[in-house]
């Protein structure tokens, strides 16, 4: 792999991150929320594959699996979050849930 | 076997656990179990250990590390010693500690449930913390178990709370040994600065490298501590109060362990002593003052437990005699067979004055040989051993061990072995005139039967060892590393012949209840006994006086009911905050301040006391001139002022926090983007 095609991977890992990190911060839906969490963290997983694939190391492999797991444990968590929410609030609009306010 | 060390003091300590803080309620025969197998267990862990050390297993100390806490370079140790000073001294206490629970369960049978709780897990502490002190080879731990066992006197001396003679004595026994513990604190931290270890093979091997002018103060605070613990002059006044407690309490505390705690400290740290002979000369100056003082003390005292309680002051007094002479071993010989034989005392005294009606008054235990026969002569036993009747009793050998000590330490010997042999006359005295008027007949011998098993275990146990101990006392002073002291034929004749002397002249006293009568309403009113009064003039009151005039509190005197006229009245000047206690005094002192200095009663309380009148003197002056110049205190206000204007920005700055998930994130993303950031620009090359 060339360092050009590197230099792109990576600036398409960084788009997918700023795309999930927008979609966190712009929608309200818990639910979509989730789901750009999601897409956020598939662009450093993406850097750590093109990375190893640079390098020809398996470590960015490695990193990428260790990515995916905590993605799934984060989806498994946050959905649960996500039923409770829904049943204690009555919505799934995420500013609802504002007990914190200063 | 050393290894053993460890749990022995752990049973006394797992029993005061369960009884003070396991949340079930137990009953009567269970907290008695409890509380009696707890107090007998390190006896027995212990007796092993101490059949391994018979034959020389131990004269090589053995340091049992416990736990080591890194402080950088610095390793403080916890740690255990098996060596023949705590070998004696562990066993001497478990051995009593033992016993003396035992004889509780019968003692406070008639306790009501939770007092008896109480009560046992106070003294399963107060074990685990003496053995803490015994077997410590740092001073960390051995100041852990010495505050312990400070803290659980006081506890058990105020047991009956309802008296408040007896919170009074507790408050009293805490707060003078505090006074002490303060000085070997200090006395330990410089010790610990010199020498940079906590432990006290360390310490002692350092002792050889520190200079003459910094190793005394050194001695001189560990050795006013130790003081402080064993009751000695000037400390004294908290054992004699400390007789309100109930009689085992007594029998523990104040015979075998806590004020023998003292004794075993200057035992441990003897070669500091050998260093520093001026604060030696002090020590044993100090000891043959207490020795004779208190013995004269004991011979007119009206209440046997009073009685028992100058003796106890007098015989520590003799132990550190012969450590103040530079004869350790001699004075731990001296201590195991007084522990065995003070606890015999106190704990026939206990069934006698039961048997009497519950009076621990002297003149109440006339006829107790005819009423409990088995009390009457293990109490007589315990005397002789007290007196050191010649050959049978085994407290001859060890005070004709610390007489010899004292003749055999140069100049100064001769002086002193006549006074320690005037002390030990004395002893004979007030030891055999309880005996006498103990043994006179008597109509009345209705006795209410009390005894069995529990008590007269003890009882037997204690009166062997107290008569057959004699025997081993060579043997002990051999093992605990000190040489045998060769005397002159007429020294030991003259020594045998003081406690017979004694007898003689209780027979006399006991004889002549007049004669005695004036001699104790004469020697009453000699001042030297009256330090407690010494104290109250000097220190309390004063205290209470600076306490009440910076204060302005409600402390007033117990017996002057009278407000004082012109101190009192509180003005509150308008502009100036009402709750402030110094704001009031300048109102006060503000208006007259002439008056309140010729204030009758301020003259009247510390008037021929030039040291409190000149503090409290000062204190006034020092507030009038000083402090209220600075009572509109402009950087106070400046402060305040920055404080006002903290609470606006909080009121701003709380806007910040919406609540909102989609703000958090942005925060954190922020946040994690600065990071970034600040990384980039630190590592950039």
């Amino acid at each position: 792999m060339t360092s050009t095609a590197l230099t792109g991977i990576l600036i398409v890992a960084a788009g997918l991150f700023a795309i999930g990190l927008f979609g966190v911060l712009a929608r309200r839906g818990i639910l979509f929320q989730l789901v750009a969490l999601e897409v956020a963290l598939s662009g450093p997983a993406l850097g750590f594959i093109a990375a190893g694939a640079y390098h020809a190391d398996a470590q960015g492999q490695g990193m990428f699996i260790l990515t995916l797991t905590l993605a799934a444990a984060e989806v498994a968590v946050g959905l649960a979050l996500f039923l409770r929410i829904r049943r204690a609030a009555g919505s799934d609009d995420s500013d609802a849930i504002s007990r914190l306010k200063g | 076997m050393a290894a053993m060390l460890p749990f022995v003091p752990a049973p006394a300590l797992l029993g005061f656990l369960i009884l003070a803080l396991a949340p079930v309620t137990l009953s009567r025969g269970a907290i008695m179990t409890i509380g009696i197998v707890a107090g007998g267990l390190p006896a027995l862990l212990l007796a092993p250990v101490v059949m391994s050390c018979v034959g020389g297993g131990c004269d090589v100390p053995t340091i049992v590390p416990i736990l080591s806490i890194d402080v950088g370079a610095f390793v403080a140790q916890i740690a255990m010693s098996l060596d023949p000073l705590s070998v004696v001294a562990g066993i001497t206490v478990a051995l009593v500690g033992a016993l003396v629970l035992i004889y509780s369960g019968a003692y406070m049978a008639a306790e009501p449930v939770p007092d008896l709780r109480r009560y046992f897990a106070q003294m399963n502490l107060f074990l685990a913390g003496m053995l803490a002190v015994v077997l410590a080879a740092d001073a960390l731990l051995l100041f852990l178990g010495w505050e312990i066992i400070g803290l659980c006197s006081f506890m058990l001396i105020a047991y009956y709370a309802k008296l408040p003679k007896a919170i009074a004595a507790g408050r009293k026994a805490l707060v003078t040994t505090r006074v002490a513990d303060t000085f070997l604190l200090a006395g330990l931290m410089l010790l610990f600065l010199q020498a940079g270890t906590t432990r006290f093979d360390g310490m002692l091997a350092a002792v050889k490298q520190i200079d003459a002018w910094q190793l005394a103060p050194i001695a001189g605070l560990i050795a006013l501590g130790a003081l402080g613990k064993s009751a000695q002059i000037p400390f004294h006044t908290w054992l004699p109060s400390a007789m309100a407690g109930p009689t085992p309490v007594s029998a523990l505390l104040h015979s075998a362990t806590m004020v023998a705690a003292g004794v075993i400290l200057l035992v441990r740290l003897a070669p500091l002593f050998a260093a520093a002979p001026e604060i030696s000369a002090g020590v044993a100056a100090i000891g043959i003052a207490t020795a004779a003082l208190a013995a004269l003390a004991a011979v007119i005292q009206r209440d046997v437990k009073k009685m028992l309680a100058f003796s106890t002051m007098s015989q520590i007094g003799f132990m550190v005699l012969a450590l103040g002479v530079g004869a350790p071993a001699v004075a731990l010989a001296h201590f195991a067979i007084h522990a065995a034989f003070k606890s015999l005392l106190f704990l026939s005294a206990g069934v006698m004055s039961h048997a009497a009606g519950g009076s621990t008054a002297i003149a109440a235990l006339h006829g107790s040989r005819d009423r409990q026969p088995l009390a009457f002569w293990s109490f007589a036993i315990g005397a002789a051993s007290l007196a050191g009747l010649p050959v049978v009793t085994a407290g001859w050998y060890s005070k004709e061990a610390v007489l010899a000590a004292a003749l055999t330490s140069g100049a100064w010997g001769a002086p002193l072995w006549i006074l320690a042999a005037l002390a030990a006359v004395l002893t004979g005295t007030y030891a055999f005139r309880v005996v006498f008027i103990a043994a006179t007949a008597t109509g009345d011998i209705a006795a209410p039967p009390w005894g069995g098993l529990a008590t007269l275990v003890p009882l037997f146990a204690l009166a062997f060892v107290a008569v057959v101990g004699g025997l081993s006392v060579d043997a002990l002073i051999a093992f605990a590393g000190g040489a045998p002291h060769e005397l002159p034929v007429l020294a030991t004749l003259l020594g045998a012949a003081v406690p017979i002397l004694g007898a003689v002249l209780a027979r006399q006293l006991a004889g002549d209840p007049q004669a005695f009568a004036q001699i104790s309403a004469r020697l009453r009113h000699l001042r030297i006994f009256r330090v407690d009064t010494l104290y109250y003039l000097l220190l309390v009151r004063n205290f209470r006086r600076i306490t009440k005039v910076l204060g302005n509190a409600e402390a007033r005197e117990p017996h002057d009911l009278r407000k004082p006229a012109d101190l009192t009245p509180i003005i509150d000047v308008v502009e100036r905050v009402s709750d402030d206690p110094l704001g009031r005094v300048f109102g006060g002192t503000g208006e007259k301040p002439e008056s309140a200095d010729r204030d009758p009663d301020l003259v009247r309380f510390v008037g021929g006391d030039p040291l409190g009148r000149l503090l409290t003197r000062f204190a006034r002056v020092f507030v009038r001139d000083f402090v209220a110049r600075f009572y509109p205190d402009r950087i106070d206000q400046a402060w305040m002022h920055f404080a006002g204007t903290l609470g606006e920005i909080w009121a701003g700055a709380r806007r910040v926090q919406t609540g909102r998930l989609r703000d958090h994130s942005l925060g954190i993303a922020l946040g994690c983007a600065g990071l970034l950031l600040f990384a980039w620009g630190t590592s950039w090359r």
